[in-house]
């Protein structure tokens, strides 16, 4: 055990969770806002790929750079889902899982039938490269992915404290009835919310496709990992998202090099379950009315 | 005209959920199914084998079909497995069920051909298979055929290649390392790994399973260059872990020869991750290859002008060579009928160009359903081309050795 | 949240033992007889296939249905079942039969440890918590090397080893499972549990506040849906021959079993069956129809989900209900209704005990006790310990200005929190501590401030529901007690009406009955003139002298002193979480700390 190993292990866990992170911020605000889970949000990711894929294969747009626009064309494709789901009456919980079930399945199906299932990747000159630091490798990659998603984060951060938007969407987020009662527009900032929650999930995957091959059915590798993460770090708020995302990176990495590598999601599932029974409103968020 | 076809089959899909029976087809046609998955996440496995089944079909019945049987022409049925066991033996007993299956070619994942044997026995259907894994041709099933090799000869050709190979370049190989996935294909490649390897003096020194999806392949990586193997033996099984482990394992410096098992260390995708430089000396094995027979070469021309795709993998040289042995059987059984189709399997001894150009011997299966010269391919990403190198009389390039 | 006919449509027998019993084993018999005369394989395969999820979605019902918790572990029992009849047949050469039976303790103790902790919490976070168990056991037994688990020929004893050429057997064993299943559950919607699961559902604290042990009755579904869960994957795996943990622990297992109900209409008897008859052989037919275009029928798949989800968000048997044959049944229904309340005792007729049935005490008995009892929130003290006692059939109101700590003391005297310190005495017994639903059953009941009544429930259920858990505290036959409490309200012609449909004053006089039909020692009132206009008020607080009047203990917790000084016989006042003054109300509402309490301190220093 020596201090390259553990800070390799350290420094595997945060660039990990930083990209959790950002996927968790998308779902703080459908999960966190609307109570909905919905089932589709890492097929947006997934989309965000492939979008950010098709720019660099046919104009040679780099994937990072491109995050926000992909996010933008996300946001849009959200808009119809956004608006059926706002069809369901709220708290249907069943009928709202079940719809995003079935918006899940129309997005991989179609996906399968007009991208195909050749994985397919993005090759930057920043791909296979790595910064050697003290012994710690560190991809280019998952750095640049890593620090864009800060940044996307922050502009969040300020979106959500700063703008009327914004803090109307945390008070839905705390008590959509005494939101209400104050003159917000439920429906409108859930459907707002909605679209921010699928843009940032194609921001997150257009960073993403940067070291990560995309085909229909990635997602189901990060939907677990992306509700976990919210929920550890407190729904509501982005800095709970933030740090949950960056938990379940650290709870992985470690668990890998600490505990059998096999079982390294065990680990996350026992700490989600017992966070869950002992401090349901998460490490960082606030208590969830009854 | 759309309309009227389409409810044309949607009578025929009532029809077959009625009677068990897939729509009813002009009687010269002899039907061929190949059950591959072609959804979820190992879709792109089924999609490589589609096109060699569908070129194998075209080329048959361009030279004019089954002669014994008046030219009759084969037609290839597909079907789905999905993502489950359930969903794969729903296919397989609705493929099978309609009574006009002469063969299948299947299934690729090797739990799914388990469960397609169990029905295809209970049928009397025969099965082509690629899959590996040893338990596929045990347990007395008479139905089941297999192209390549088990997953045990592949492991001991392979350690004896690198172990000439090693010693031809001046070395010598004492130690290995496995790293891999815990999905069953290599479970069984590494269970024969751990075995065979001391018996031949190979100390393993490192043996790293994760369950798929690895997060981080660094640390991985940095554990195998802490042990300083001299092989290495890949078991990953997605493409995102191969592509990451190979790009880790890099990034450590470690230069080693480096051999995995199965078509997703070969595809072109593998090489776009990759770039030619990270790829290069990294081996695979298959159970199909294109060998040096000109016959290969000629098909692969063709490949590439159909699919712009710059190369293939076994997945769709298999099937191309498994749909030819079907093809024979028909020819020498004269009659469509599974049974008699798998009596002519059973008994056959194929000297096809269309199969031997890619399992590099005749064909002809043991009791067990093994085809019994079976060779174990080993290509190698040589200078951003995959070559093959074993077995040495048939190979396209010498091996090389870092 | 749908409605549901099951508990809608009656008052005590759901439907009759004919159609209940009969008519299910009818309908297996000719099932038997049409599989003696079926010809295809794939058929077969299709009906057992039908009937497996048919009965797994029906377990999952009882869950996420009828108490309404959205599970989403259900494939966990399943995998384990199937896991089980393997290792049992691969290692000890034990026939599944055996494991069969085995499932049930092994899907018993499962859910335990599943349920135990995750039902404790609600909602999302509940199917959040439930979906990590089966990919936890995913994951375990893909590390314990089960991968591939084939189950082991054993082609010389078919019947013995459940390992038949022929799909039929497996229909037909899946059908025999489903005919038990499907008795349960009718044994189920026959008895009072229909009432608490139906009350969970709809208000798990009004539920509570009830007596129903609300965590108790989920786990003991949560443990029964399990066991069947359980005994069902065991014959899965053996249809299937070969086990993989995606198979049988994947998350779709759970979410098909989900669809199969939502489709067909969750939380209803029917619901599951309809569902799985439409949704399975659909997709079956979209992949046969599909089958050389990959991908196109998961997208008419998806599309159809969500079309579903719009048009019909109740289910297929919603739709059906709504159909004129079934709309004349429902009618020939509640004429039964009518009928049934003829033989109850006609209101005059009861003496003043036994008409809400309040037990007569002697007038010193303390009722409640309560001790230097104190509640602190980090470093904020909501009760400062405080201490009365209330004797048996005082009127007492307590009252205070906005954070004097009234809703928090409200909790405890209820049990919906526990003091920091001190004493809560019922009677001779120390409640502290307690949960509410057992201070419920001690007769210690209480009303919401917003009310809580069971919405898809119809008025005379609600109070049903009152008396239900308590049964032995209720005097004479339930049915009677009920009936009176309702004339008590003067809801006895709203009887059948859903108490969703009526008005506010209606539900809020609805949960007094609901309160006092099982005879309580007490009745606490969470600020009940809140939100009335004059007259509601005043019909509420004539029954409520009028059951003071009869021996009941009644406290009333309020904000507005001046209307509950004229009503109550004694009064508690706090401020900042002490109690300031205890008396009669015209002498409390003069006493200056009272008054500076209500006014502010400001005014004393100005």
């Amino acid at each position: 055990m020596t201090w390259s190993f553990l800070g390799q292990t350290l420094a595997g866990g945060i660039l990990l969770g930083g990209i959790y992170a950002l996927l968790a911020s998308s779902v703080t605000l459908i999960f966190g806002v609307m109570r909905v889970i919905n089932f589709a949000q890492a097929d947006f990711m997934m989309l965000g790929m492939a979008l950010a894929f098709a720019l660099n294969y046919f104009f040679g747009l780099d994937p990072i750079v491109m995050a926000i626009p992909v996010g933008l064309a996300l946001a849009l494709a959200g808009l119809p889902v956004a608006g059926v789901l706002e069809r369901v009456p709220r708290g249907n919980q069943d009928a709202q899982l079940i719809l995003t079930l079935g918006v899940s399945s129309v997005i991989q199906s179609l996906a399968l039938i007009f991208i195909g299932p050749t994985p397919k990747v993005v090759l930057r000159p920043y791909t296979n490269e790595y910064f050697i630091i003290g012994g710690i490798l560190i991809n280019h990659a998952r750095l640049f992915a890593f620090i864009a998603a800060l940044i996307m984060m922050f502009g969040l951060y300020l979106f959500l404290t700063r703008t009327w938007t914004g803090r109307a969407m945390r008070a839905t987020a705390d008590d959509p009835t005494a939101a209400g009662s104050v003159g917000v527009n439920v429906a409108r900032i859930h459907m707002t919310a909605f679209i921010i929650g699928t843009g940032l999930d194609g921001c997150a995957g257009s960073v993403m496709v940067t070291f990560l091959g995309v085909n229909p059915v990635i997602g189901s590798d990060f939907i677990m990992i992306m509700f976990l993460a919210v929920v550890m770090g407190g729904l509501g708020s982005v800095p709970g998202a933030a740090l949950g995302g960056l938990l379940v990176g650290l709870i992985q990495s470690f668990g890998a090099q600490f505990w059998t590598l096999q079982l390294q999601n065990v680990s996350l599932f026992v700490m989600f379950v017992a966070l869950l029974l002992f401090r349901p409103q998460g490490i960082f968020g606030f208590r969830l009315r009854a | 005209m759309w309309h009227n076809k389409i409810s044309r089959r949607i009578r025929f899909a009532i029809a077959a959920i009625l009677l068990g029976a897939t729509p009813a087809l002009a009687q010269q046609d002899v039907n061929i199914g190949l059950l591959a998955p072609f959804s979820g996440l190992w879709a792109e496995q089924g999609r490589l084998m589609r096109i060699g089944a569908e070129m194998a079909i075209e080329d048959i019945n361009k030279q004019g079909g089954i002669k014994s049987m008046g030219g009759a022409k084969l037609k290839l049925v597909v079907a789905d497995t999905g993502a489950t066991v359930e969903t794969a033996t729903n296919a397989a007993q609705r493929l099978l069920s309609s009574g006009n299956i002469s063969a299948l070619d299947c299934c690729w994942l090797s739990s799914f051909t388990l469960a397609a044997r169990e029905i295809a026995e209970r049928l009397h259907v025969p099965i082509l298979t690629f899959a590996s894994n040893d338990g596929i041709v045990q347990g007395g099933y008479k139905y089941i055929f297999r192209s390549g090799t088990g997953t045990d000869l592949q492991v001991r050709t392979s350690i004896v290649m690198i172990k000439d190979a090693a010693a031809k370049a001046g070395g010598k190989i004492q130690t290995g390392a496995l790293i891999g996935d815990n999905t069953a294909v290599t479970v069984s490649y590494f269970k024969n790994l751990e075995e065979l390897l001391p018996k031949n003096g190979v100390k393993i020194v490192l043996n790293r399973v994760w369950t798929p999806p690895l997060s981080d392949a660094i640390p991985v990586a940095v554990a195998v260059r802490d042990a300083n193997p001299d092989v290495i033996f890949l078991g990953t099984t997605t493409f995102d872990d191969s592509v990451a482990i190979i790009r880790a394992l890099n990034a450590v410096k470690i230069k080693r020869p480096v051999l995995g098992t199965g078509a997703q260390f070969l595809t072109p995708e593998f090489f776009k991750a990759l770039g030619p430089a990270a790829v290069d000396g990294v081996m695979a094995t298959q159970g199909s290859a294109i060998t040096k027979n000109p016959f290969a070469a000629e098909f692969l021309e063709r490949f590439k002008k159909r699919t712009n795709e710059g190369w293939t993998v076994h997945n769709t040289t298999s099937s191309y060579a498994e749909l030819w042995i079907i093809k024979e059987a028909l020819e020498k059984a004269g009659s469509a009928d599974p049974v008699k189709v798998r009596d002519a399997l059973a008994s056959m001894n194929s000297k096809n160009v269309q199969a031997t150009a890619f399992l590099g011997v005749d064909v002809h299966f043991e009791p067990n359903g093994q085809n019994a010269g079976a060779l174990n391919f080993i290509v190698q990403w040589q200078d951003g081309k995959p070559m093959l190198v074993s077995p040495p009389e048939m190979a396209t390039a010498p091996i090389k050795m870092k | 949240m749908s409605t549901s006919t099951d508990v809608r449509a009656t008052f005590s027998r759901a439907r009759s033992w004919k159609s209940s019993y009969i008519v299910p084993l009818l309908v297996f018999v000719a099932f038997l007889a049409l599989m003696g005369v079926l010809q295809s394989n794939y058929l077969a395969r299709l009906i057992a296939l039908v009937i497996f999820w048919g009965a797994l979605a029906t377990t999952w019902n009882w869950v996420g249905g009828y108490t309404g918790q959205l599970s989403l572990g259900h494939a966990a029992f399943v995998g384990l079942g199937a896991y089980l009849g393997y290792a049992l047949e691969k290692e000890f050469g034990i026939p599944p039969w055996y494991a069969m039976v085995l499932a049930i303790p092994l899907g018993a103790v499962a859910a335990v440890l599943i349920g135990a902790p995750t039902l404790r919490l609600t909602g999302v976070f509940f199917s959040l918590a439930t979906v990590v168990f089966p990919i936890t056991l995913q994951i375990f037994f893909t590390y314990w090397g089960y991968q591939e688990a084939l189950i082991p020929p054993k082609p010389n004893n078919p019947y013995l080893y459940m390992q038949w050429d022929d799909p039929r057997m497996y229909a037909i064993v899946f059908a025999t499972l489903l005919l038990i299943y499907w008795f349960f559950d009718v044994a189920l919607t026959r008895s009072k549990w229909r009432f608490y699961v139906g009350a969970i559902r709809q208000d798990q604290i009004a539920a509570a506040s009830v007596g129903i042990n609300t965590w108790i009755v989920k786990l003991i579904v949560f443990i029964i849906s399990g066991s069947g869960a359980c005994v069902l994957g065991v014959v899965y795996a053996q249809m299937l021959f070969v086990v993989t943990p995606e198979t049988v622990f994947g998350i779709n297992v759970s979410l098909q079993a989900m669809v199969l109900c939502l489709v067909g209409g969750i939380g209803r008897s029917y619901g599951p069956l309809l569902g799985t008859l439409i949704v399975i052989p659909m997709t079956q037919a979209l992949e046969a129809y599909f089958e050389s275009s990959p991908g196109v029928a998961q997208l008419v798949y998806g599309i159809m989900l969500i079309l579903v989800i719009l048009l019909i968000p109740n289910g297929v048997i919603a739709r059906l209900q709504e159909l004129p044959w079934f709309a004349k049944r429902k009618a020939a229904t509640s004429d039964g209704q009518r009928a049934a309340r003829k033989s109850i005792p006609s209101a005059s007729s009861f003496d003043a005990t036994s008409q809400v049935g309040i037990s007569a005490r002697d007038a010193d008995e303390i009722v409640l006790q309560v001790e230097d009892v104190r509640k602190t929130y980090g470093g904020v003290i909501a009760v400062n310990n405080v201490s009365f006692a209330v004797k048996a059939g005082q009127f007492v109101g307590i009252v205070g200005p906005n954070g004097a700590g009234k809703t928090t003391m409200f909790d405890l005297l209820t049990g919906f929190q526990h003091p920091t310190s001190g004493k809560i005495h019922l009677g001779a017994t120390d409640i502290t501590g307690l949960p509410s639903h057992k201070l419920a059953r001690m007769g210690l009941r209480r009303t919401f401030q917003v009310p809580r009544p069971f919405p898809m429930f119809s008025i005379y259920q609600n109070i049903l529901l009152g008396a239900l858990a308590v049964r032995n505290r209720v005097e004479g036959d339930l049915e009677g007690a009920c009936w009176r409490a309702l004339d008590s309200i003067g809801l006895s012609n709203r009887a059948a009406a859903l108490a969703g449909l009526s008005t506010p004053s209606q539900i809020r006089l609805l949960e007094v009955a609901r309160a006092v039909v099982s005879r309580p020692q007490m009745l606490l009132l969470d600020e009940p003139l809140a939100g009335l206009d004059p007259a509601e008020t005043n019909e509420l607080i004539d029954i409520l002298q009028e059951l003071h009047r009869r021996g009941l203990t009644i406290v009333i917790v309020d904000h507005a002193i001046g209307m509950v000084a004229k009503v109550v016989e004694r009064m508690i006042v706090l401020d900042n979480g002490s109690l300031i003054a205890d008396g009669p109300p015209d002498e409390v509402t003069h006493l200056p700390r009272v008054v500076e309490a209500y006014l502010g301190t400001r005014w004393q220093d100005a």
